[in-house]
């Protein structure tokens, strides 16, 4: 069973794609924060992350660089609010993220994704 | 608890009954008759005589009508009885004593009384010997042993105490009784905030399975053919009347449906309707708190609670801020109003907050952008706002209708309206801007200044140098020969280039300078 | 009839101690409720605001941020850095080195890609001479301006800054301070929501950053200091902000916010002239000085306050920087109020001359010299035996009640309004110092305030006859500017 991690600090969303995910067959890890975020990368070794980009204490950019250093191979889907400066979207790439899924967005759209990028 | 044992010892102290029989009474012929003065009491013996009689003899005054006779003020009783006593003699005449009490005349139910008063504070002794020659010498120690020892600054100080006792008291009664008030609020207020935040957090992990359920199970028209019992069945038991319990419901739908795209949007908000948290959200506008009636319309925006239209439509020129600011918003997004004329009607000034809000939802959610009602608005704010409209969502089709405008603008319109121009580089004529670089107003110069930076040709250089020399503002001959810089840099090194002034150097230098054009 | 004398006069004083303490009393209980009412509303408020929005909107104001640096060598790169990378669109920031005797200029200047510039300004307000204003050669640097001045203190150099800045809003900021990332949005907030009123100035929180776990410009653990100087300021901090400033923002009669985290409308400050560098309480002058500028002009202004947690900075736990700094501190007040004790009393000023300004003068400046006058007094009753000391004693012990009082009360509101001090043990002891305070560090407080007094009736600074006499009108300050240089 493959490991995903969602670093997310909307709980309603986080437990909304984990419903979603689980369905699918996934094996999901919720965090709420970034710093927990990053012992949650040590610690379940995920085959892949699905992060926000606005979280407490850390930002997305952050895990992204945090997650390449440790494991280059996992791919990175970015979630990203409304009013978000294209310059973060662009940064995101430069450091590796796999996808951009800008909010609002669609669970289903998102497993598809995830599939995809898992399968790889 | 010493405190109040003190306290009670202190009031009683000061509560102490005052003697009443603290002197004996003195009839006031006694004392006087007696040929002793009482201080501030004098006489005067007055009589008629017959016109044939004189008296001056008596030590009388002569009579300046009536043939009334009187003496000078006497300070003895007994002197003008003595000459009373001699007229009679002679005369056969009584004439009267009057008594005066600081220059007034007083009866002598009065004279006793002021003399009593005299005696009972002490300012009037009564000397042993004059008391009653035949009262013993042993009675005298007893009625003095009568009267209790009192010094006269004695008396001050309690009643300073008194006052100070009765502020002590009071104030404590009432920091005990604050206190005590606060204690209780902010206890209460600390323990429903808990009870509440737990019941909360308790109501968000019961809302989203069932909302996950609904949203990944069925299909729209699975929802759309459940009834509210259906729905109301897979939501946990017992809850759905609670208030609360809708409240955080309502909380959580719209803040998927932010979030959420597509079909998701539509089964969240058939779920709001179905389980008629519309009506909840209704009703929170006749609530008497800003803030709750704030949260029904922004719920209602967030919703598309498109028949309560009417009801929020009440609230765009509210007080308050936040319902005021919401109540637009929300008919910004949910009516069919084209024209914006919610917002031309506003009443109260534009703040930058509101604008912000409003120019988010126009932009996109409008797709018909009718700027003219706000650009005729008798608001100022709303002139002004209607203007950055334009520039902001590129209505260049009102240029035209702003360049006729511009000359009767007011001077937060001009700016606005300059801006406008300079982004899209329009003007028909540069002669009113001219005009404008002889304002008062320094943001407009330099708006001004700006434009003709842009789109401005040789004339505008004259226009530039002469108010570069005229103006004693620094930033505006910087804007001016910035402009002049811009547009052509040989006239700038001909006005410029050999200045010797200390400004004009130092902003030559600036212009010349790389680094800074990157800026 | 000496005596008589003595007892009156005794009674006298007796009673004014009485008055003294009800008035305190009385003015902390309406303080209470005020900053209740005040923190309700904020708290209310904040459920409507996405803060996102302002950071892209074309319609926020722009913002010059000004931080002095004087010997910071240590720290400015990284201080300067995430200056740069708080979340706003439309915004500079600009450090001034002050004279710095350390290598601040060539750290800087290595870092950011520095280059000389000829950036002309208009010295509209006088300070010290600027050597030269550095750009960066590097795109990504572009908001950065360094200034490098000769020395002339904190208020100095901020002017310095204010000459050189050009956007709406100046944010005048300590460089060693943590600001989180957001703090920009929510500082301007104020600023853009009035709509009767002209904004001049918004305060913010500052928040102890002692001990605490910072990751990134943001506090992520809360942790009460060790020391019981850091603790004790910890509460004194909760107390003057989240009570004292919340309810003066309630009637709008805010007359000091911060000095190392506050928000001031740039035209208004130019108009008054800038910062005032002959006071020590540059802070607090500035703020009376632009309140009073209009009050004169008849203008409906307000000054807004932030209760929200965005900026963090360590403050001295040695006693001795914590004496310096609180000496300066009541200097700095009396200074200011005797600069523009024309405003005292005077009806034309509003809330600021009949409310602010006599709280300040009675309360705040006076406390150390009643409450000595104070002990002394009750030292002397006891002394002689007179009974009367009954009372006194029992007002201390009245007054020590009521401060506890309070400050468990300010401890209650940052529970209820962010509790993050979350850990157990933190508050335990927290409270213990607030039953402590009165008697360990209150007296201190008492007499490193004296020492003001005293060093301010000493005339240290130098200043003493011009602030003596006062200004005239509020923007009097460039008048002396002008014949002082």
């Amino acid at each position: 069973m493959k490991n995903v991690l969602i670093i997310e600090d909307d709980k309603l969303i986080s437990s909304l794609v984990r419903f979603r995910l689980n369905k699918d067959g996934y094996n999901v890890t919720t965090v709420d924060d970034g710093l927990k975020g990053m012992d949650a990368i040590d610690n379940t070794s995920p085959d892949l992350i699905i992060t926000d980009v606005m979280i407490p204490f850390k930002n997305g950019i952050e895990i992204i660089n945090y997650s390449k250093k440790v494991n280059p191979n996992v791919p990175i889907i970015v979630l990203s609010s409304l009013g978000e400066e294209e310059s973060t979207v662009m940064e995101a790439f430069s450091l590796g993220a796999s996808d951009f899924v800008p909010k609002p967005f669609n669970p289903n759209e998102l497993a598809i994704r995830v599939q995809r990028l898992i399968n790889n | 608890m010493t405190f109040f044992a003190l306290l009670l010892f202190f009031s009683l102290q000061a509560q102490q009954p005052e003697p009443e029989e603290d002197f004996v009474p003195v009839p006031v012929e006694e004392v006087l008759s007696k040929g002793l003065e009482i201080p501030g009491v004098r006489f005067v013996y007055s009589v008629s005589l017959p016109s044939n009689i004189d008296a001056s003899g008596y030590a009388l005054n002569p009579p300046s009508s009536a043939n009334l006779w009187a003496t000078d003020t006497l300070q003895f009783f007994i002197d003008a009885k003595a000459l009373q006593d001699s007229i009679y003699k002679h005369h056969n005449v009584l004439g009267e004593i009057q008594s005066f009490l600081f220059d007034e005349t007083i009866s002598e139910e009065g004279l006793q009384a002021y003399f009593d008063n005299l005696l009972r504070n002490e300012l009037y002794i009564i000397e042993e010997a004059q008391v009653s020659e035949d009262v013993n010498v042993g009675e005298l120690i007893i009625l003095g042993n009568k009267i209790p020892f009192k010094p006269f600054y004695r008396l001050k100080i309690q009643i300073l105490t008194d006052i100070r006792m009765i502020i002590l008291i009071s104030f404590l009664t009432f920091f005990v009784l604050a206190a005590i008030v606060l204690v209780i609020v902010i206890f209460i207020i600390k323990t429903n905030k808990r009870n509440k935040d737990i019941l909360v957090m308790r109501f968000k992990d019961l809302c989203y399975e069932p909302l996950s359920n609904l949203l990944f199970e069925k299909s729209l028209e699975d929802i759309q053919n459940m009834s509210k019992g259906d729905i109301a069945g897979i939501l946990p038991k017992n809850l759905m009347h609670k208030p609360l319990f809708k409240d955080v419901l309502i909380q959580e739908i719209i803040s998927l449906n932010k979030n959420m795209k597509g079909d998701f949007k539509l089964k969240l908000k058939l779920v709001y309707r179905k389980l008629d948290l519309d009506k909840h959200t209704i009703k929170k506008l006749s609530s008497k708190r800003w803030d709750i009636i704030t949260t029904g319309i922004v719920e209602i925006n967030e919703m598309d609670v498109v028949e309560a239209e009417a009801k929020v439509a009440q609230f765009i020129n509210h007080e308050n801020f936040y319902i005021r600011s919401n109540a637009v918003a929300t008919l910004l997004n949910i009516s069919s109003d084209s024209d914006l004329k919610v917002l031309a009607d506003q009443k109260y000034p534009l703040s930058k907050w509101q604008q912000m809000i409003y120019y988010r939802i126009i932009r996109y959610t409008k797709n018909n952008r009718n700027v003219s009602f706000l650009l005729e608005s008798e608001n100022e704010s709303v002139r002004v706002f209607g203007v950055k409209l334009i520039r902001y969502l590129g209505l260049v089709d009102q240029l035209e209708f702003l360049n006729n405008y511009y000359p009767q603008a007011g001077d937060p319109e001009k700016i606005e309206i300059l801006r406008c121009f300079n982004m899209f580089g329009f003007v028909e004529s540069l002669d009113v801007i001219y005009a404008d670089l002889k304002s008062e107003n320094k943001d407009l110069v330099k708006e001004a200044v700006s434009l003709i930076q842009n789109i401005g040709d040789k004339i505008s250089l004259v226009a530039l140098f002469e108010l570069s020399q005229v103006t004693e503002d620094f930033d505006i001959k910087k804007a001016a020969m910035k402009a002049i810089y811009t547009l052509n840099k040989i006239v700038f090194e001909e006005y410029f280039g050999e200045s010797a002034d200390d400004w004009e150097r130092k902003i030559c230098l600036h212009l010349n300078d790389p680094v800074l054009t990157n800026v | 009839m000496y005596s008589l004398l003595f007892e009156i006069l005794i009674e006298i004083l007796g009673i004014l101690f009485l008055l003294y303490s009800f008035f305190i009393i009385v003015s902390y209980l309406i303080m209470t409720v005020l900053s209740a009412l005040e923190m309700r509303d904020h708290l209310r408020k904040n459920k409507f605001a996405d803060y996102l929005d302002v950071v892209t909107s074309p319609v926020s104001p722009s913002i010059s941020i000004i931080a002095p640096a004087y010997n910071e060598g240590l720290n400015i790169v990284q201080n300067a850095k995430s200056l740069m990378t708080l979340h706003y669109s439309k915004f500079e920031v600009i450090i001034v080195n002050d004279g710095s005797k350390d290598d601040s200029v060539e750290k800087m200047i290595e870092s950011f890609d520095l280059v000389k510039t000829d950036f002309a300004f208009n010295p509209s307000i006088d300070c010290k001479p600027i050597r030269a204003i550095y750009k960066s050669t590097n795109r990504s640097f572009s908001k950065l301006t360094f200034v490098d001045k000769e020395n002339g203190g904190k208020a100095d150099a901020l002017n310095a800054g204010i000459n050189v800045s050009t956007m709406d809003v100046i944010a005048c900021i300590d460089v060693d301070c943590i600001l989180s990332s957001g703090s920009l949005t929510r500082m301007v907030r104020p600023f853009m929501e009035e709509t009767n009123r002209k904004v001049i100035a918004v305060g913010g929180v500052i928040g102890v950053a002692n001990n605490c776990e910072v990751k990134d410009g943001t506090v992520t653990d809360y942790r009460v200091p060790d020391s019981l100087l850091g603790k004790f300021q910890v509460i004194e901090y909760f107390r003057s902000f989240l009570m004292g400033r919340m309810a003066w923002t309630r009637i709008n009669g805010l007359m000091l916010i911060s000095g190392a985290f506050g928000f001031f409308n740039r035209e208004i400050v130019l108009k008054v002239g800038g910062y005032f560098p002959q006071t020590v309480g540059e802070d607090m002058e500035l703020i009376v000085r632009m309140r009073r500028y209009m009050e004169e002009e008849k203008v409906p202004y307000k000054v807004g306050f932030v209760p929200d947690p965005l900026c963090w900075t360590e403050v001295p736990e040695s006693e001795e920087i914590l004496s310096r700094q609180r000496n300066r501190w009541m200097r700095g007040t009396i200074e200011t109020l005797q600069l523009h004790k024309k405003i005292g009393m005077n009806p034309k000023y509003g809330i600021l001359g009949m409310i602010s300004f006599p709280f300040w003068s009675i309360y705040e400046k006076n406390a150390p010299i009643m409450e000595t006058i104070g002990v002394i007094y009750t030292l002397a009753m006891i002394i002689t035996g007179d009974f009367s000391a009954i009372y006194l004693v029992a007002l201390f012990v009245l007054i020590y009640f009521f401060s506890v009082l309070i400050s468990s009360f300010s401890i209650l509101y940052e529970q209820m309004a962010y509790n993050n001090y979350k850990n157990k043990k933190d508050l335990r002891s927290l409270l213990k110092i607030v039953l402590l305070e009165p008697f360990i560090i209150h007296p201190r407080v008492v007499w490193w305030g004296l020492k003001g007094h005293w060093d301010f009736l000493k005339g240290k600074g130098g200043w003493g006859i011009m602030i003596r006499s006062g200004f005239k009108k509020a923007v009097d300050k460039q008048e002396v500017g002008v014949t002082q240089n």
